[in-house]
């Protein structure tokens, strides 16, 4: 309808020009092209014709603003304003903007001077031709029409349009729309006068927005982007004072008060002398004070520990407080606290499986059990032993008997319980008696005889001498009543050394020193190790950065690089690398079978899976195929050139018919298996590419997730295949639990391996000499790797990384907490800016 | 010389009874019997009260047994035993010297012993013919004056009825029960009871008819089945010897020895046969009911519940512990040893009979070796085989869809593998190295357990690394090639021919097909259709084909 008035109109018009021409006065030519006037007067006209129909065209004043959904789809139409105040909507008229003032100066350029000569006809037509606009209807059958610019008041562009509809939304804080609008503002004319303040004031509202959404460190990112354009806009610095007192009060509300610091040192940046920074700084520093003055209290009434907690609060809320350091100096140096950041952390309850795959539970054992023998450091090939019960373990009669002498002191930063030769006599009883919880089938059969020559001697004769008293006798000795001296009464007799689980929730666990530092002693060892939980190693390696944590026990192998050139870093890999293996549940029959193992070794891609998911780099210096549970650097390899055992190559054509054969084996379809994993993420991760490839060559399996796992004396176990993580470190004496899947030792736990791989691994517990014992793991070896018994994957020399001010740290441990009761954690927080 | 002198009296007298054997029949002998009661506690139990105790449990004996036993009751006095815990104690080697129990057929060994409020017996049976201890057994009263009736109980329990074997050149086997006519007044007493278990024994006699030795059947039991007639029973016989009872022979009385009571276990060691008698670890020791080759003949596999037995695995001591529960109803269990594929030994054996048992075995340690390494080369010759399954395949494949350069590739591949020559090089290898070793050892057995293994392998290489199967491939590869060449060849002919047809007026004039356009046209005659299938591994012929077992 509009669009017919419209029309109308225009013939209206055409007919006052009609008029306007008989009457030698030519006002307007707004008609079609074809039926433009023969002849135009140079002057035109002033009066504006005045008709009926000419009514009809709308006023500005009633004109409606398009819509954003109208703006968004189109057409755009721009709108003339006569001086009568009536519009023409009309097709985006050229050049834009400032389509008059080009058409003035076009006719200024143009007009003739004094002196000139006479024109043409034709000149002057063409003339006369640049006063009228062409302009085109938005619908209709003639479009296409000539308007003086004498009628025009002005041209509302639709990019004029847009911006008057952006105002709009941004009054009504519809930031997304008014987003919208003016990106497709931007797509039509980039440079349009108007668009750069309409973004910043959409910076400036959507900042506002965010702030009342709850969101103020969106809009804190907000203003800073709007201050970067323009510091000197309205209201800015007001805005960023609300925002930055709702961040700070935030994050003193979540207890981060370095999260508060960051904040306020951002806002800092843009306004140095803001009202918030000077309230905040010294709120922040109060807080620290007051802090520091209880911590000083609680001190002088000997509640270190809340002290020390205390201090290493008032460090995260103002480090640079004078009075800080001294006081944190002292209580941190009394009660040392070693922070390790880690993924995972071990249960309440401790599991009892015999395979862990939970590396939270592995740390928790080595923090509360205390082996009679720990391996300490690999040399040439061999892991070396050392004992905190023992001073010395001399072999007698060409190795048949030991004397073992007790050390009846403790070094300095021990914490381990004081045996005597009886004690332990009656300790090792129990792995001796065959209806005891602690049986140990093989220690009974090497055992002939234990002997108590005196409080702290005793002699231990053997049936057959053995090759490694000291794996052999390298498991926790429990802590009995029986075994220990008497400590002195007040202390209470601790479950657990040299540490003890303090507490254990989601995100910390807690363990203490069984046997805590003299008060009085100068030289205080680490008495607590806090173990703080990150969802990723990503979260972990920043917690590090940050100074939340000193130590990470394990690291990707993609970040050692990286963390390894960091100079307030060590980073040590481990003496041995951790190897990754699937293994066999005994008990699934499907599995029996030796063309299904093949079957599954030969459809794994152990270089890519290993490039992708672990090294980030092609395997090589961080980690490596293995083709053998135990450490490529360890004696036990067969590395002999001549035999040597290389891992399974990737065949999917050859997997894909060993797997047909075996479903023929069996004589139905390959059961869907269950393999079990640990909570690791990266493990997870591989685990989940080895399922991938398997079903590439037609096997199924299921991925599930346990710290622990183990065999059910009924065979109703809910796992096929468990993927384990493990640094066996002496293969001689531990290959066999390993291989047996539980803790026992008896010779039925390895039923379900053939007889005469039974044989050997018997034949390895009596061996005699090195060079024997190293023939037949190699041949071991090689037997793995023919029988398929379990699936070496990949070995990855796992690094961990610590500040420099944890002192006295092994060089390549074997264990991440390797003698850590004499570990130093010297004072230190962190008094970087957080930023 | 003590020595000597105690089995030169024992002879003596047992002489007499032997000689008096060969007038009367066994079954009209009674037993001569000594029941030697110790007392502990001669506070409670006085002089008067002993008395009264001896004279009422002969009274009872007599009343219970009339003329099947002749029975004394003496009170010990320390010169068989002192006391409970020395019964405990007690050897065959000790009584057979004892010159106290030496002129009787059986002698209980009773303590009596006052504990705490009641009174505890404590006895066991010695018998003279087989000279064989019984397990020991114990009945406890509350009241003193019970102490008879709990002392028959017990020597009724202790009592081991002996009897001697009849073995019929055809025929069954029959037990003669000692006193078997001379029926006891009480019936819970009978000479040969049926459905009893018996151990058998050889009493080897010298010129004189005197015992010269004894000597168990091992591995033998006999079970009475039921009468046949007065004083006889049929039995049947289970061994895991192949003849374990010698029919009638001069100076040779084989006797049967009933079981009363078992212990909770049987600790089994196997050893390997002397002088090295090494343990046997690691060795599987299957429990079964009955032989799985045997055919149920008999009621007793009525009895015998169809539960599964355990297999047991002997530890680094050689050792394996036989619960007693798990062979019901006082049948013999067998037992399988193996040794990996090798069946070591199979004899049956009632858990709990003995505390400790020995098996001698032969030594398998080297067949086993062997086994190892044959598992490894098999574990080779799987991959080969289903590898050159593989490649076969695809040669076959590519060179059906014309891409002969890949199937010279796959059978280059397959050249490239090993062959047949090197697994039987190294099957050669560990068959003369370990022959050479059984040998060295005198051991005929496992020499030829190697070589058969050996030779099973040998087959199955021969069998699956055919090299025939890869000349045939090739044949029939140069066969599609020549084909495709000859094909591509008559194209480019016929080609030749229709330009010549074509350009009409001056075929001649155009020089001869060149050889290398020749060349040109085969090989774009060779190439494939871009419909035509894609080569694969057809997985069936792989997998009937990578099957070496």
């Amino acid at each position: 309808m509009r669009i017919e008035n419209l029309k109308l109109q225009i013939v209206l018009l055409a007919l006052v020009v009609l008029c306007a021409f008989l009457s030698a006065a030519p006002v307007l030519a707004a008609q079609p092209k074809e039926a433009a006037p023969a002849d135009e007067t140079e002057d035109p006209g002033t009066d504006e014709p005045v008709d009926e129909e000419d009514e009809k065209l709308p006023l500005i004043n009633q004109m409606e603003l398009p819509s954003f959904q109208r703006l968004m789809q189109g057409p755009p139409l721009d709108w003339l304003v006569m001086h009568t105040g009536k519009v023409i909507v009309v097709e985006p008229v050229a050049p834009r903007p400032g389509t008059i003032d080009d058409i003035n100066q076009r006719i200024s350029r143009a007009t003739r001077k004094a002196g000139d000569p006479a024109e043409s006809e034709e000149a002057k037509r063409r003339r006369l031709d640049l006063y009228y606009l062409p302009v085109t209807l938005p619908e209709g059958e003639d479009r296409e029409y000539r308007l003086h610019t004498r009628f025009l008041k002005e041209i509302i562009y639709y990019e004029d349009l847009m911006l008057r509809r952006i105002d709009q939304l941004l009054d009504d804080e519809k930031v997304r729309q008014a987003y919208e609008v003016l990106l497709a503002l931007e797509a039509r004319q980039e440079s349009w006068p108007g668009i750069v303040p309409r973004k910043e004031r959409l910076l400036f509202t959507e900042a506002v927005v965010q702030t009342a959404e709850g969101h103020p460190q969106h809009a804190l990112a907000l203003l800073e982007s709007l201050h970067e354009r323009r510091a000197s806009y309205m209201g800015l610095e007001a805005q960023f004072g609300v925002v930055g007192d709702k961040l700070m009060s935030q994050a003193l509300e979540n207890n981060d008060p370095r999260a508060a610091r960051y904040f306020l040192r951002r806002i800092a940046r843009k306004y140095a002398n803001h009202r918030v920074i000077k309230d905040w700084t010294a709120r922040l520093m109060q807080d620290a004070r007051e802090q520091v003055d209880k911590a000083v209290a609680s001190e002088r009434a000997g509640r270190i520990d809340a002290a020390l907690d205390l201090a290493e609060r008032a460090t995260r809320y103002w480090p640079d407080l004078p009075e800080l350091l001294p006081v944190y100096n002292r209580l941190a140096q009394r009660r040392q606290r070693l922070r390790a950041g880690v993924v995972e952390l071990p249960q309440a309850a401790p599991q009892v499986a015999p395979v862990l795959l939970s590396n939270a539970e592995l740390r928790r054992r080595q923090l509360m059990q205390t082996p009679l023998f720990e391996p300490s450091r690999l040399e040439n090939k061999i892991i070396r032993y050392e004992s905190r019960f023992f001073s010395d373990w001399e072999p007698t009669e060409l190795g048949h008997s030991v004397l073992f002498r007790l050390r009846p002191y403790r070094l300095p930063g021990e914490s381990q319980p004081m045996l005597t030769a009886a004690g332990l006599v009656w300790s090792l009883g129990g792995r001796l008696n065959s209806q005891s919880a602690e049986y140990d089938a093989r220690f009974g059969a090497t055992i002939d005889s234990l002997e108590v020559r005196s409080p702290f001697d005793l002699a231990v004769r053997f049936q057959q001498a053995p090759l490694r008293p000291e794996a052999l006798f390298a498991f926790p000795c429990p802590p009995s009543r029986q075994a220990e001296l008497p400590e002195a009464p007040a202390e209470p007799r601790a479950a657990a050394y040299p540490f003890q689980l303090q507490t254990a929730g989601d995100r910390q666990a807690v363990y203490r020193r069984s046997i805590p530092d003299a008060e009085n002693s100068a030289d205080h060892r680490i008495s607590e190790v806090i173990e703080i939980k990150y969802d990723s190693y990503a979260k972990a390696i920043q917690g590090l950065l940050r100074g939340e944590v000193s130590m990470l026990p394990r690291i990707p192998a993609y970040t050692v690089r990286s963390l390894a050139a960091r100079q307030e870093f060590f980073s040590q890999a481990y003496a041995l690398p951790t190897t990754h293996v699937l293994q066999f549940n005994p008990h699934h029959k499907g599995l029996a079978a030796r063309t299904l193992r093949r079957a599954l070794v030969y459809s794994i891609n152990r270089p890519q899976i290993l490039e992708q998911v672990f090294l980030h780099e092609e395997p090589g210096p961080l980690g490596r195929v293995t083709s053998a549970p135990f450490a490529t650097t360890s004696y036990a390899y067969n590395n002999d050139s001549t035999r040597k055992v290389e891992p399974h190559k990737f065949d999917p054509a050859l997997a894909y018919s060993l797997a047909k054969t075996a479903e023929k084996e069996l004589g139905s379809k390959l059961p869907v298996l269950r393999l079990v994993c640990g909570p690791e993420p990266e493990v997870q991760a591989a685990a989940a590419r080895i399922i991938e490839q398997w079903k590439v060559v037609g096997i199924e399996a299921r991925l599930s997730v346990a710290p622990a796992v183990g065999l059910t004396p009924d065979g109703q176990d809910d796992w096929d295949i468990v993927y384990r993580t493990d640094a066996l470190a002496e293969p001689l004496v531990e290959l066999w639990p390993y291989l047996a899947l539980t803790t026992s030792t008896e010779t039925a736990a390895l039923g379900h391996l053939p007889t005469w791989l039974r044989k050997q691994l018997l034949d390895l517990d009596r061996v005699g000499d090195m060079n024997s014992a190293t023939q037949l793991l190699h041949l071991l070896h090689e037997q793995f790797w023919a029988e398929v018994h379990l699936i070496p994957l990949w070995e990855l020399d796992d690094t961990f990384v610590y500040r420099k001010h944890v002192r006295g740290v092994p060089e390549r441990p074997v264990t991440p907490y390797q003698k850590i009761e004499r570990w130093k954690v010297e004072p230190w927080f962190s008094r970087e800016a957080p930023l | 010389m003590n020595c000597v002198r105690g089995f030169l009296t024992i002879a003596l007298s047992i002489a007499p009874n032997l000689l008096c054997a060969a007038e009367t029949a066994i079954e009209d002998r009674p037993y001569d019997v000594r029941v030697r009661i110790s007392f502990e506690g001669a506070v409670e139990l006085d002089a008067p009260f002993r008395a009264d105790i001896l004279e009422l449990t002969a009274a009872g004996l007599e009343r219970c047994l009339g003329p099947f036993w002749h029975c004394e009751v003496v009170e010990e006095q320390g010169r068989v035993f002192s006391g409970t815990k020395a019964l405990s104690r007690l050897a065959p080697e000790g009584l057979v010297r004892n010159s106290a129990i030496e002129e009787t057929d059986k002698s209980y060994l009773i303590a009596v012993a006052s504990t705490g409020a009641g009174i505890i017996c404590d006895g066991r049976e010695w018998d003279v013919a087989t000279r064989q201890l019984g397990p020991r057994a114990t009945k406890s009263v509350l009241d003193r004056r019970d102490l008879p009736a709990a002392l028959l109980s017990l020597i009724h329990e202790l009592f081991r009825p002996v009897a001697e074997i009849d073995q019929p050149r055809s025929g069954r086997t029959t037990l003669r029960g000692r006193g078997a006519n001379l029926s006891p007044a009480d019936s819970s007493w009978p000479a040969l009871p049926s459905e009893k278990l018996f151990e058998a024994y050889n009493c080897i006699l010298d010129k004189d008819l005197a015992v010269e030795r004894i000597q168990q059947i091992p591995w033998t039991y006999l079970n009475s089945v039921n009468d046949v007639e007065a004083g006889r029973v049929h039995c049947t016989v289970t061994s895991g010897l192949r003849s374990p009872l010698a029919g009638r022979r001069h100076r040779l009385l084989t006797l049967a020895l009933g079981i009363n009571d078992r212990g909770p276990e049987t600790k089994l060691t196997l050893v390997t046969r002397g002088p090295a008698r090494k343990p046997l670890a690691g060795v599987e020791v299957e429990l079964a009911a009955m032989l799985p080759s045997k055919p149920q003949s008999d009621e007793a596999a009525h009895d015998v519940p169809a539960k599964t037995l355990p297999t047991l695995i002997t530890d680094r001591n050689g050792k394996v512990s036989l619960p007693a529960e798990c062979a019901s109803a006082d049948r013999p269990i067998w037992l399988l040893v193996r040794s990996g594929q090798v069946l070591l030994a199979r004899v049956p054996y009632l858990p709990g009979l003995h505390p400790a048992e020995v098996i001698e075995l032969p030594d398998d340690s080297l067949r086993l070796e062997v086994e190892a390494d044959i598992a490894l080369l098999q574990a080779k010759l799987v991959d080969t085989v289903a590898r050159r399954a593989v490649l076969m395949a695809q040669a076959k494949a590519r060179a059906k869809a014309g891409q002969f350069d890949a199937a010279a590739t796959a059978l280059r591949a397959l050249d490239a593998m090993s062959k047949a020559p090197k697994f039987t090089e190294d099957l050669n290898l560990i068959r003369i190295n370990r022959t050479k070793a059984a040998r060295a050892r005198r051991d005929k057995s496992t020499e030829e357990r190697i070589r058969k293994l050996c030779s099973e392998t040998g087959e199955l290489v021969t069998n699956y690394l055919d090299e025939a199967k890869l000349t045939e491939l090739r044949d029939e590869i140069r066969e599609l090639r020549r084909a495709t060449d000859d094909a591509a060849a008559m194209e480019a002919k016929a080609k030749a021919a229709d330009e010549r047809a074509a350009k009409g007026a001056k075929p001649k004039s155009k020089p001869a097909t060149k050889p290398a356009e020749k060349a040109d046209a085969a090989a774009a005659g060779r190439e494939p259709a871009s419909d035509e299938k894609t080569p694969g591994v057809k997985t069936d012929d792989v997998r009937t084909k990578a099957q070496p077992r």
